[in-house]
Formats: structure tokens, sequence, C-alpha cells
């Protein structure tokens, strides 16, 4: 019986995105294998070497490792690959590089050569490097690094085939490799020789296998996964007698091991970039980072979001104005076809009534302004899709520094745009109680999508497409005001935790997909147009039976339900301009704010053939309204968030007080808003 | 290297453009280090809150999502003792 001959295996290696998979698949073709590593659900693929590109007779297995920056223990992927290429020692490591990130990729080939790895670097993109302006000398490289070094362009299969037949070589013996030893200093080469010699008398199988040096490294850096087989191996090892060789270095070196390891390693490849690439300054800085240098500019960063913001308020009502007329036409005809069956089928006149207001005056208003929410969202996906939403949170977070609020305020009011209720349980990551407290409380000023929806309405509702936007615009002005007004003010009486530094990785720029964009904009929509059909819906019928109860009273009038309760609260809203139906729309934005717009088509009781617009244009002014937008900005959120609020602070009192405060805050703030607005003659 | 970069961040630099340029050192190596110091403990990511009011989870709220947020990185309790015990 003949035996199988046992393959040669290459196993592929590199950091994630280096186009690994594509020379996996180029190397393979269809004769993959997919699985997952042992005893973890990450994936591991293998294939057999394309005929064509071997000559020999030993079959030839590529393993394609998992996407790794470093052969460090810190997380399973790195565990995996490095423990791969130890115990089953694969004939050649194929380390795939990105040319056009060498100094990063590099990190992980010198890892691999300390490791005694069988190397062979897959130079990939190289295009790409030399399209930026990069003359990498390969051939110095590989001298630097004592192993093969092969310049590829994966996606288009150049020097695939070079790769092929370099890595037999390598695999045959044919071409040698160098050993390469980064020194590590005079006090931590000290140690490491110690600990070697240690290890080497200790735990000799291990050292034979790993290589002492290598094992004396990682110890000295902490890894665990070392030191539990090192300490495995023999009694007389211990964790405490290992750790006592890396507490002692540290006392020399003045810092941590692990950190001076690695920025002796950086230093070692800083060295070798600068020998084998050639570069010119101003071809370094690539285009996203000219374009940061304005965007994120610490003067020009505010001014240009602000800019940035008041162009997409002004495109969502000018281009949503005409979309609007034709909505409106769509929903008037629908609601048209509904009375006809209503009438055609004689149902009792109360669920007539009921199905006409809940559904046309209730519903039916809302969708009407779908065009214009539509656009928001879709302005607001193409902020985020080409990475401009992370510059603006960058920016203005700056200013929350400033006005004291803590560095990880900023990524919670950031979600508040969205929904106040995530927002205010992402203040969880702020240690400090008093930090915490402060973010929870201005938390609410950030005007969420759903209170968005109601600006965009009532804007559209009472000015004019040119205005409208700057009215929209000049509420989110008012919102930064206060939410730095009301940080610097409890800054005052809460004393807050020490500073937190961080840093920020801003995504790249890039071009938007349209299927992305729609995707976006659809998935905020879908809840707004779910939430027309659910809570509105039900909502605008709680409210159609509080204005037509108790029985016999006119609909809507100061003798029904909703009329007492409307009437009851009228005197604290008076010097607010708002009427009673006004106040119980506010009062219903209690449960959400976008039931708000729905209470204006059931209170109002469009039911002749004015549209609601005009309706209320008859009834409030334009100043009237924008005091109305300014207290629905500022006053108490909305029930789910009252209810996070409670849960995240777990008191009552800081409860009250966000309610509380809230609404005293948007009272006054209106009610200037209507002196200086009367006082200038827009009354 | 690795400590002149949590002092960098210590001392207000806040994007990694920025710190790149204040450091001499290329952007992508700069994140290659950044992820360093995450793997050793002495930065740490910005974790994502997730909201737990309603039954779906925020996978299908459009209104939670922080799409292309770019990532936060915080220096940690050992980050802070590496930089005071800096000379």
């Amino acid at each position: 019986m003949k035996h199988k001959k046992k393959p040669i295996v290459f196993a592929l290696a590199g950091n994630p995105n280096t186009g690994k998979s594509t020379i996996f698949n180029a190397l393979t073709g269809a004769h993959q294998k997919i699985g997952n590593w042992p005893g973890a659900t990450v994936e591991k693929k293998e294939g057999m070497l394309k005929k064509r590109y071997q000559d020999r007779k030993t079959p030839l297995k590529v393993v394609d490792l998992p996407g790794t920056y470093s052969l460090s223990a810190y997380t399973k992927e790195e565990l995996i690959a490095r423990n791969f290429i130890v115990k089953e020692k694969p004939d050649v490591v194929i380390d795939v590089v990105d040319a056009s990130n060498l100094e990063r990729n590099l990190y992980l080939a010198v890892q691999l050569k300390e490791l005694g790895a069988n190397l062979v670097i897959a130079l990939n993109m190289m295009d790409i490097a030399r399209r930026r302006g990069y003359k990498i000398n390969a051939k110095e490289l590989s001298d630097l690094l004592g192993c093969p070094v092969v310049p590829i362009v994966a996606d288009k299969e150049k020097g695939i085939e070079e790769l092929a037949e370099i890595s037999q070589l390598a695999a045959e013996g044919k071409i040698k490799q160098r050993q390469i030893t980064i020194n590590y200093g005079k006090d931590l080469e000290g140690e490491i020789e110690n600990l070697s010699e240690h290890i080497s008398k200790h735990a000799a199988p291990l050292a034979k296998k790993y290589g002492a040096r290598w094992l004396a490294v990682k110890i000295l850096e902490n890894d665990a996964d070392v030191i539990s087989k090192v300490c495995s191996e023999d009694d007389d090892i211990c964790d405490a007698s290992l750790i006592k060789f890396s507490k002692e270095a540290e006392e020399r070196l003045g810092e941590p091991v692990d950190i001076n390891i690695a920025s002796r390693r950086y230093g070692f490849i800083n060295g070798v970039t600068k020998t084998i690439v050639q570069k010119s300054p101003e071809e370094r800085i690539i285009r996203s980072d000219q374009i940061d240098r304005i965007i994120t500019n610490p003067f020009l960063g505010i001014p240009i979001f602000l800019l940035i913001m008041y162009v997409m308020f002004q495109l969502v009502f000018l281009i949503g104005a005409p979309l609007m007329g034709l909505v409106e036409v769509g929903i008037e005809a629908a609601a048209g076809v509904l009375e006809g069956i209503l009438i055609a089928t004689n149902p009792p006149p109360w669920f007539s009534e009921l199905i006409l207001v809940a559904l046309v005056e209730g519903v039916g208003n809302v969708l009407i302004f779908l065009p214009n929410i539509l656009l928001l969202f879709l302005g607001i996906a193409i902020l985020e899709d080409t990475g401009y939403m992370a510059r603006a949170a960058f920016v203005m977070n700056r200013v929350m520094q400033k006005i004291g609020l803590h560095g990880k305020s900023f990524i919670s009011l950031v979600l508040g745009f969205g929904c106040n209720v995530p927002a205010v349980m992402a203040a969880r990551t702020l240690k400090n109680e008093d930090d915490r407290l402060i973010t929870i409380l201005v938390n609410p000023l950030v005007p969420c999508a759903a209170r968005m929806e109601v600006f965009v309405f009532l804007a559209a509702a009472f000015f004019v497409p040119a205005v409208a936007g700057q009215v929209v615009f000049s509420l989110m002005i008012i919102s930064f005001i206060l939410i730095a007004l009301m940080g610097l003010l409890f800054r005052r009486f809460l004393a807050g935790g020490e500073k937190q530094p961080f840093v920020m990785e801003l995504p790249p720029y890039h071009v938007p997909t349209l299927k992305g964009l729609f995707m976006h904009m659809w998935q905020r929509t879908k809840v707004f147009v779910q939430k027309a059909g659910t809570i509105i819906f039900v909502i605008a019928i709680v409210m159609w039976f509080l204005a037509s109860y108790p029985s016999g009273v006119e609909y809507g009038s100061s003798d029904s339900y909703i009329g007492m309760m409307g009437h009851a609260l009228e005197p604290v809203f008076a010097p607010l301009g708002f009427d009673w139906r006004g106040t119980v729309s506010l009062i219903f934005g209690f449960l959400a704010k976008e039931v708000m717009i729905s209470a204006f088509g059931v209170l109002y009781g469009v039911a002749d053939e004015a549209s609601l617009s005009n309706t209320l244009e008859l009834v409030w002014t334009p100043l009237q309204a924008y005091v109305f937008m300014v207290f629905t900005l500022i006053y108490v959120p909305c029930f789910a968030t009252i209810a996070v609020i409670k849960q995240e602070t777990n008191s009552w009192k800081w409860t009250l007080f966000a309610v509380i405060y809230s609404t005293i805050l948007a009272w006054i703030s209106a009610f200037l808003v209507l002196q200086f607005g009367t006082f200038m003659g827009y009354g | 290297m690795l400590r002149e970069v949590l002092i960098e961040i210590d001392n207000g630099c806040s994007s990694v453009c920025e710190l790149s340029e204040k450091l001499g050192i290329e952007k992508g190596v700069l994140v290659n280090q950044l992820q360093t110091l995450i793997a050793q403990g002495y930065l740490a990511v910005q974790e994502k809150q997730r909201c737990d009011v309603c039954s779906k989870g925020c996978s299908g709220c459009g209104m939670a999502e922080d799409q292309n947020a770019g990532v936060t990185l915080f220096i940690t309790e050992k980050g802070k003792k590496l930089i005071e015990e800096s000379p």
C-alpha cells in the first residue's frame, strides 16, 4: 500500500486588510476547505496549491492564518497564528505585507522572524505604494530581514507565480534564512540572557521548541500564555520567579518592559524603512489628512460644521416643499377613497369619525411631511457615510472639553442626536459619578431625531422653504448654547473627576454608495413610519376619544375631556402664547415627541378642504410656532428617556430634577424668545 | 517611543492625524502603535452601550446608530501610571 506523501505547508500570515484572502484565492483557486480553528469560532481556510504553480511531486497545502497585527497573546487570533507556527511548523510562512503601509506591517514580520519562522514576504499593493510616491527597494529589505521578499499586486495576480516558486524553493531549503536579532538595549539584553539561561536549565524541551531567547523576551513582555507554558515545565519555576526578572528589568529601565520592547521593535522597523523606502515629504500627506487639516482645524472646524448644517437644513426644505405637495395630493385622494368606502358601508357615525380623525388627520397629516423627514435623514446619512459626522463630533468635543464636560461625554451627546435613551445609557462609561450626572442632565438638551421631525413639520407648516431651513438651524444653535451654559453651570456645583484624555482614529473619507445611503436613510425613516402606524395612530384614537367625550359635547370643545385638560393648564402656558390645543400637544409629546405632529391634526380638526398648514397659519403666527419649537426643544424629555434617567442615576431626586429644570428652562427660554420676537415686530 | 505617544495624548493631542504630525510618525505606524498600547492595556477603546428599552435591541433601531463614527481611545489607569512615572 502506497503512503500518501505529507504535503508541504505554506502558512499565510498578515495584518487584516492586506489582501491575504486575495492571495489565498489566487494560490488555491477553488480547492478550498473552510472550517473553524479548534476550540475557537475563528474561521480556518486551507486549500491545495493550484497545479499550474507547482511542478514538484509533493502536494502543497496553503493554510490561511487569522489576520493579526502582532504575535502577542492578547487576542485569540494572535494565539492561533502563533501556536500554528510553533506547533505545526509550516514549511514556509508567507507574510502578506501592505507595501503602502510598510512600516505598520513590518511589526508582524519582525515578530515572525524572531519566532524563527521560515519567512517569505509577499510585498503586496505595490501599485498603490507607487501611486503614493513610495520607491521600495525589495532587495535591500530582503537583505535586512534575512528572508526572500516578492513584490506583488495580488488583485491583478501580478507576482503570484513568482511568490509560489520562491516559497517552494524556501520550503526545500534552497533559499537560506538569516536570523535577525533585535538589540533590546544593554539593560534588557542582560536580563534576556539571564532569563534564557534560566529557561534552558529548567525548561529545556520548551527552549528547544521555541528558542530560549524568544521565550525570555515573551516572559519579559508578561505574555501569560508563555509564562504558564514555562511554569508547567518544572516545579522549580513559578510565576513569581519569572515575574522577578520582569520587575528587575522594569526598575532598571524606568518603564514597563513591554513598552520598552515594543518601542525597540518599532525603532528597528523605523531604521529598516528609512533605508529601503524613498519618499518625498509632500507625498507622505495623503488627501484625507489634507482635508482633515481644514475640517478639524481648531478655528475653522466650528464655522465649517455650522455652514454644513445650515446648507443641509436649507436643502431639506427647498427640495422637500414640492415633494410634500405631491404626497399631500396622494393622501387627500386616499382620504377621499376612504370616505367613499365609509359612506358606502354606512358604519356607525362614531366609527367613521374615529377613522377619519385618527387615520386621516392623525396619521395622514404626519405622513405629508415624510419627504422632508426622508431628506433630513438622507442628509445625515451622507454626512455619516462620507466620514464627516465623526469629524463634526471631534470638532464639537473641543468645545465641550472647554466648558468642563468630560472627554467621554461627547460620545454620549452625539448619540443623543439619534435618541436620548441610548445616549443617557452611554454615560455609564464615565466612572466619576458627577461627570456621569452632568452628562445625563445635559443630554436631553440634544435634539433627538423625534424632535427634529417635529421641527421639520412645524417649520414646513409655518415658514416658506427658504426660511424653514434657517429656523431649524437656529434651533440647533440654541441647543448648543444651552448645552454649553448648563454644562458650565452644573460644573460649578458638581466637582467631576480628573480629565480623561483621548485620541480619535477618524474613519477615512469616502464617496458613499447609493445603496449604503438608502439603507441608512431607510433605517431611520422606518422607525418614524412604524411609529406613525402604531403609537401615533393609537394616541390619535385616545385623543379623538378625549376630544369627543363626555357624550354629547362638541368635538374638541372646552367641555370635552381634552378641552378640560388643556384649559386647566392653559394659564401656565398663556404667557408663552400657546392656546389650550398647543398645551395638550405638549402633554402628549411627553409620551413620544412625534405624537405632537398628529396632535395638531386631530386637535385642529382639519376635516375640510384646507390643508393642515393653512389651518395652522390661521390660528398661530410664525413667532408663536417658533416659540413652541423652542419649548419643545428644551422641555421635559419623553417618557422613555425619563425612565432611563431614573435607571441610570438610581435616584428619584435627580430624575425629578431633570424633568423640572428642563421644563423651567424651556419656559424661560420660550418666554424670552417671545418677548424678543414681539419687540422686533414679529408678533 | 510608545510612552511618548501616551504623553502626547495626555497633553491634549486628540486626533491620530495631529498626533502623527506632532511625533513625526507615519499615521499607519501610529495606528499600529495605538493597537499595541490597547493590547498592553495602556489605552482602552470606548465601548458602545446598548439600549435595553425595547425588546428588539439596537441592531434594528435606526435611532441608536452611530454609523462610521470612528474609534475613540482613552488612557487607562495603567496608562496614567506610566505617564506619571515618566522622568
